[in-house]
């Protein structure tokens, strides 16, 4: 095989394994930074970092973790750049946000609205490994993943990951009965 | 039979699982083993049930709130990949170098991380899990015990017979190196917590076990030469109140040969062998035998006894002694600061004060001595200071060495009871005596006893008519030399045939004998004046290297300064002589030029130290001379034993340039 060949095998296999992740990984990108330019500049720049590592032959296992992990630099390099990242952890999580589904009355985008806001206020309560973990996991990493991408012992994820998700229940429902906008939910549900 | 243990049922051994296991279940993340294990818990167990549950609608709950913030406007792929392929093509930049430095650790990390899921694995069983704890716990206390062990001085190497056969064996040897030997010791009494120090000198003749002893403290010097003398200070009589009850020798303490003695009437003990690191030497070059009697005590009675041999020539250098007292148990340390063998001819020790029963008995229980003196003294009503007694005795120190009274001869300075310097020996003739009592005879608080070897001999002749043996004067070593035969050895040989090429073919045989001759007088005799000069030294600086500059008057400092570089002066010169005599010679014979060999250093950078490592390398100097020149020999070759001389010549020239 020509060396031309096989650059042209590597550049489809890796625009494979980008076709594969690039959602999840601009998802947790975007969870990130909250921005839509920074995401992507995010999932290419780790996209061709991977692809370097790759061809030099230092990937051997844990692709995807190795991948999420460079996201994970990369977004925080930014956010350091721009001097927020203490305020990520704090700030309201807001806007960006395309539904896919059909248009609503106005109500029912105002109470979606506030169901976000409440989400996440909750999220917030937590900290940021947790956030972290309970991301990850939402992109679909196994726990070995996500102890390879957080730098963790992967014997802690599944109690880190527990104490998060009550955490956030917790907190999540508080937060609603404080705005009394449960009985709203579930009839917005019902409906 | 009952077992000790019981065994565990197995369903005790499946653990109940805590949330982060449970959700690890649900996300199907755990080992099958676990995984069947829990389901079969589940099926039994209710309240799982019901934390299952929990966490499920714990993750509905986080799914269903995220879930609106998950329907983001995702870019196009073509867009994303267009930007990814179009730097593909780009030549290779290098990675970042924290990039770099995570990879690196990435792959150190590698063997970690494989033990690491080694150990998951094995935590997962809760069999293996047991077992691997138990493991775990049993190497690291293997491991800190073998720490321990190899770190702590409780390390046996010898067996505690050994070393006192060793030790006694070593103290015997040293006896039977000099006729008539006389064991000096000077040791330092400590006793633990009370603060108290004495300084504890004893002369003990083996042959007719003649014994004297004296003691310094803050007082000064006293002898004492019995039980309840009233100059003994409480701290020795102590001991020696312990020594009595215990069976132990007073008059050998240090010594081996009385401590085994003691150790035998101990019926049951437990003995331990140690090493240790001796006070400013190399690490472990101690070894402590300790000896606990067993229970019960009685007053006095040793409940612990330790002896520290030096393990190079098993020495012993220091005894440690627990003792019972009425209420609390006592320590003392028993540290030699001095010790040698001597001739009894070479001592006036016991012809001054023989009998000894006799001579304490004179002592009177005042202080003061009353007229037995001949010699001037000071009104016994008027006690002299400190300071004064060691003016006087730097004064008597420094007539002597300027009357070169202190190289060789057996003339030595002490102080007695009454609190005055006496200066006692043998000198060769009476003209000698004279002339010394005229160069002391002026110091105030200086008492002059000296003697001829002919009065002296006269004396012992008459105490001991029924041995008549009377010791030949001191040899004259150049007087040995010359009557030594050139040729009688390889080194001669050598000797001679260096002359023999240097000389014109017409000197006969006789002429070349007449060279040698002169050499070896020459180098043997300035040999053993450098000895002298470096006994001298090493005496001058021991002899106040216990006392502070302070304790002295400024005129006493100088006085010990100029004497001590006078000895160095002298030393330099007798060691240039005698490069210059040999060195043309030993570098013929050995075929190489003199090695640069450093001296050892001293320990501590203190003039003593200092001194003794200059006197060591005269005394090798000078005894190799003897072995070569005085017909003695050696045993290496003539080439050895001339590149050894120049080696030992080498270390001394370097060790009188350290001073």
């Amino acid at each position: 095989m020509s060396r031309h060949t096989a650059m042209q095998t590597d550049e489809s296999r890796i625009e494979q394994f980008c076709r594969e992740e690039h959602v999840e990984v601009y998802r947790y990108a975007w969870a990130l930074l909250r921005n839509k330019e920074d995401a992507l500049e995010v999932v290419q720049e780790s996209f061709l970092r991977f692809y370097r590592l790759w061809q030099a032959g230092k990937i051997r296992r844990h692709e995807r973790a190795l991948l999420f992990r460079m996201a994970r630099n990369l977004a925080f390099d930014r956010m350091r750049r721009r001097g927020a990242i203490e305020a990520h952890t704090q700030e309201t999580r807001a806007g960006n946000v395309i539904a896919f589904e059909p248009p609503r009355t106005p109500e029912e985008l105002l109470l979606e609205k506030e169901l976000r806001h409440c989400a996440d206020q909750a999220l917030a309560r937590l900290s940021r490994k947790e956030q972290e973990c309970l991301e990850l996991r939402s992109s679909g990493l196994s726990y070995r993943e996500v102890a390879e991408a957080l730098s963790l012992n992967p014997n802690t994820v599944g109690p880190l990951m527990a104490r998060a998700l009550r955490r956030f229940k917790q907190a999540y429902e508080e937060i609603l009965e404080k705005k009394g906008t449960s009985r709203e939910i579930g009839s917005a549900r019902r409906r | 039979m009952k077992k000790f243990w019981k065994k565990k049922e197995p369903a005790a051994k499946s653990e109940a699982p805590a949330d982060g296991e449970l959700l690890a279940y649900l996300d199907g993340e755990l080992a099958p083993e676990r995984q069947s294990e829990i389901q079969q818990l589940l099926e039994s167990d209710w309240k799982l049930r019901v934390r299952l549950t929990e966490i499920e609608r714990d993750i509905e709950t986080y799914v269903k709130a995220t879930h609106p913030q998950r329907q983001i406007e995702l870019p196009p792929f073509d867009d994303l990949w267009r930007g990814v392929s179009s730097r593909l093509a780009d030549p290779l930049e290098p990675l970042p170098v924290e990039m770099e430095l995570r990879l690196r650790k990435r792959e150190a990390m590698g063997l970690v991380t494989l033990v690491r899921r080694w150990s998951d694995a094995l935590l997962r069983r809760p069999v293996l899990r047991r077992w691997s704890v138990a493991a775990t716990i049993g190497l690291t206390i293997t491991a800190g015990l073998a720490f321990w062990f190899l770190s702590s001085e409780h390390l046996c190497v010898v067996s505690a017979e050994e070393l006192i056969e060793r030790a006694t064996q070593s103290e015997a040897a040293q006896t039977k190196q000099v006729a008539e030997p006389v064991v000096y010791r000077r040791i330092q009494v400590k006793r633990t917590g009370a603060g108290e120090s004495v300084i504890w000198e004893s002369w003990r003749e083996t042959g007719k076990n003649q014994f004297w002893q004296r003691v310094a403290d803050r007082q000064g010097w006293r002898d004492f030469n019995r039980p309840n003398d009233r100059a003994m200070p409480a701290l020795i009589a102590e001991i020696e109140a312990i020594f009595r009850i215990n069976h132990l020798d007073s008059r050998r303490p240090l010594s081996a040969a009385a401590f085994a003695e003691w150790r035998k009437t101990i019926r049951s003990k437990s003995e331990t062998v140690t090493e240790l690191a001796l006070p400013g030497n190399k690490a472990n070059d101690g070894l402590k035998l300790t000896t606990v009697p067993q229970e019960p005590y009685a007053l006095n009675a040793i409940i612990e006894a330790s002896l520290v041999v030096r393990r190079s020539d098993w020495h012993v250098v220091t005894q440690r002694l627990k003792a019972q007292g009425e209420n609390e148990v006592r320590e003392y340390e028993l540290s030699e600061m001095a010790y040698e063998v001597l001739p009894l001819q070479a001592l006036t020790v016991f012809a001054e004060l023989a009998p000894a029963p006799l001579s304490t008995a004179t002592i009177p229980p005042s202080p003061s001595l009353g007229g037995d003196m001949a010699a001037p003294s000071p009104s016994p009503t008027v006690a002299p200071t400190e300071t004064a007694l060691k003016d006087a005795e730097v004064g008597a120190l420094f007539a002597l060495h300027q009357m070169q009274a202190d190289l060789g001869e057996q003339i030595e300075v002490t102080r007695d009871p009454a609190g005055r310097i006496v200066v006692r020996g043998l000198v060769e003739t009476p003209e000698r005596r004279q002339q010394l009592s005229e160069a002391l005879r002026h110091l105030p608080l200086v008492v002059v006893r000296l003697h001829t070897v002919e009065e002296a001999a006269r004396q012992a002749a008459l105490k001991q008519s029924s041995r008549a043996t009377q010791s030949p004067p001191v040899n004259d070593s150049v007087n040995a030399v010359t009557s030594t035969a050139p040729g009688a050895n390889a080194f001669e040989q050598r000797l001679a045939r260096y002359f023999t090429e240097r000389e014109s073919a017409g000197n006969d045989r006789q002429n070349i004998n007449l060279k040698i001759a002169r050499l070896s007088n020459e180098v043997v005799s300035e040999s053993s004046a450098a000895l002298s000069e470096a006994w001298a030294l090493r005496r001058l600086l021991e002899r106040f290297a216990a006392e502070k500059d302070e304790d002295r008057s400024i005129a006493a400092r100088q006085r010990i300064e100029e004497m001590a570089a006078n000895y160095i002066v002298r030393l330099k010169t007798q060691s240039r002589r005698l490069r210059m005599r040999l060195e043309p010679v030993l570098i013929s014979i050995a075929g190489a030029k003199a090695p640069v060999v450093s001296a050892p250093s001293p320990s501590e950078p203190t003039k003593q130290a200092q001194a003794l490592s200059v006197f060591k390398a005269v005394e090798q100097t000078q005894q190799m001379t003897h072995h070569l020149f005085a017909g003695t020999g050696s045993a290496a070759s003539p080439e050895e034993a001339a590149r050894q001389l120049l080696e030992a010549l080498a270390r001394l020239d370097q060790a009188l340039l350290r001073f």
